[in-house]
């Protein structure tokens, strides 16, 4: 019996290896890198100098840093929200619908997950033109004309602007996610409930809320995942414009490097906001936290 | 009758209406682009919101040939498939090792590829610029393909390990009882029945990679194989605009897309959820 696990041991750690060895090279090698990088000072030629803390002393008082920090966080985390809630209250729906129907709309709403980002992005920039976007033609059509504006150039426009577009295309994933589990909850423990007399806002929150709990927690976690990778969307859609209103930390970092030449202080964003989503990711799974129910 | 009973109690709580709305909001928008791209300049005018009276393929020809649109379509296909095989199946070689056996310090490993998921990719962009510029590495295909293989492994692993874990185990016993080695077990039992998360790891790998801006823009200035969203930088927001051409550069992306995914939705869910529904 040993001998036989050894074999598929030895087997495993051979199949192992490509994963290994990639994951070394091109992850766990730049990312160490990378908090290197930020605890110094490096010009992209010359020596790599450190020099401690003062990066992200630096970063406390940089204005642009700290806007852009802000913005990550507002895109990310009101996307992801908004997402989860939208998904659950869709997933919730499609589960009273026949089945031909509840997979239309699934698999409408679900599309835009599967579009490449810089894709959307352009789809967007069309959508939010100025002159001929469909949603001022439409505004206009409507006869709310003055109501029509600039959605990406124009201050405290833009950033929501680039948030509603995370939110129509991540909101398939907790929609998707959360309807898979639903479908495994039995039928008689609803009957049940149905015959005790329970309404079906009460259905909802004895039953398919704390059933589907893990599963709504792992899609808050997902959702901030995909609502933390700002740059190519926004580099797309905004360069960070108007002004510096747009930017998030991906966008500043990438032009304090490949712009300014200054390696080790864009490399001390990345780690902040590393740890700022880390942080976030275990706030959301700790505010998501209880006990799971074991259905068979 | 009781469960009509039940739907009809269950049901209409947010309204069909509600959902109706929200598919109008996302279809929309993507209908509208592919029915701008068959329109001529004039048209798109003269006819904003109508169905295209006379359909013209001009556009894409333009896209394709003037924007060379084609060259970075081809640039872009090599790489993503390319991409997509090695990572499905260094994806599922380590899923089946982590699932299936008994390799020591596997949760460990899953907990790293978990961990890794979460630290934003902008993180790894610039040492690794650094190493291939280092390593005259800069504008190969190999540039984009072996990173892109590595970044998305965590991802893709994690789906694949999830699904193999609900394969019962009767099955590898019984082939290895028939005496075949692993990989023999590997290539010839468990792909075959894996085709949920293989599909699902394929989705999800094309439109990431169709779609990744960042890392080719650095490594691909001034030649190289330059790929889709390169290309149709071209079109960005910031010059004026030939929505023509521009709509039919991004018809020509979404639309494929959209088909594989309708066309494998069933085995992509499948593969989606098998390890998220559990959670």
């Amino acid at each position: 019996m040993r001998g036989i696990e050894s074999v598929q041991r030895r087997a495993g750690v051979v199949f192992l290896l490509p994963l290994v060895v990639l994951m070394l090279v091109f992850v766990v090698v730049p990312e160490l890198g990378t908090i290197l990088l930020s605890f110094s000072e490096w010009k992209g030629i010359g020596a790599v100098k450190g020099n401690g803390l003062k990066n992200f002393l630096q970063l406390t008082r940089d204005k642009i840093f700290l806007q852009a920090l802000l913005n990550t966080v507002r895109v990310g985390g009101v996307s992801a929200l908004v997402s989860l809630v939208v998904g659950l209250v869709v997933a919730i729906s499609l589960q009273s619908l026949g089945a031909l129907e509840s997979v239309l709309y699934r698999t409408v709403i679900f599309i835009p997950v599967i579009l490449p980002l810089t894709i959307v992005g352009l789809l967007f920039a069309f959508v939010f033109n100025l002159e001929t976007g469909i949603l001022n033609q439409l505004l206009r059509v409507l006869g709310l004309g003055s109501a029509a504006r600039a959605w990406l150039s124009e201050p405290k426009v833009a950033i929501w602007s680039i948030t509603f577009v995370e939110i129509w295309k991540n909101t398939g994933l907790p929609m998707l996610m959360i309807y898979a589990s639903l479908i495994t909850i039995p039928t008689s423990i609803y009957e049940a409930a149905h015959i005790d007399g329970a309404s079906r806002l009460q259905m909802i929150r004895r039953i398919s809320l704390p059933l589907t709990r893990p599963v709504i927690r792992m899609s808050l976690i997902y959702l901030f995942i995909l609502g933390f990778r700002t740059y190519d969307l926004i580099y797309i859609m905004t360069k960070g414009g108007p002004g510096r209103l747009t930017t998030t930390v991906p966008v500043w970092m990438v032009e304090t490097a490949y712009n300014f030449n200054n390696f080790g202080y864009a490399a001390s964003m990345g780690v902040t906001l590393a740890v700022v989503i880390l942080a976030l990711v275990g706030v959301g799974g700790f505010a998501l936290r209880g006990e799971s129910y074991e259905m068979s | 009758m009781r469960c009509r009973d039940l739907r009809a109690k269950l049901g209409k709580l947010p309204p069909r209406v509600m959902i109706v709305l929200i598919i109008l909001i996302v279809i929309y928008p993507i209908f509208f682009v592919i029915q701008t791209s068959f329109k001529t300049d004039e048209e798109i005018l003269s006819n904003f919101w109508g169905l295209p009276q006379a359909p013209t393929l001009t556009n894409y020809a333009d896209a394709w040939v003037k924007a060379s649109i084609g060259t970075y379509f081809m640039n872009s296909s090599i790489v993503v498939v390319t991409s997509t095989v090695a990572i499905v199946y260094v994806a599922i070689l380590a899923a089946y090792a982590l699932a299936r056996l008994k390799v020591r310090h596997a949760n460990l490993i899953i907990g790293v590829l978990l961990f890794t998921m979460f630290l934003p990719g902008e993180m790894n962009v610039l040492p690794m610029s650094i190493m291939f510029s280092k390593a005259s590495l800069m504008r190969r295909y190999i540039t984009l393909i072996l990173p892109y293989v590595a970044w998305q492994l965590p991802l893709s692993t994690f789906i694949c390990y999830n699904y193999l874990l609900t394969l019962p185990v009767d099955l590898i016993e019984a082939a290895r009882i028939d005496g075949r080695r692993e990989i023999g077990i590997l290539n010839r039992v468990i792909i075959p029945l894996a085709s949920p998360p293989i599909a699902c790891v394929t989705i999800v790998m094309f439109c990431i990679l169709w779609g990744e801006y960042l890392w080719a823009a650095i490594t691909m200035q001034g030649g190289g194989p330059r790929t889709l969203p390169l290309g149709l930088q071209k079109f960005s927001a910031y010059q004026r605009i030939a929505w023509g051409p521009y709509t039919a550069a991004v018809a020509l992306v979404i639309v494929p897309l959209i088909a594989l995914f309708v066309a494998m939705q069933n085995k992509f869910v499948q593969g989606l959820t098998s390890g998220a529904v559990k959670g």
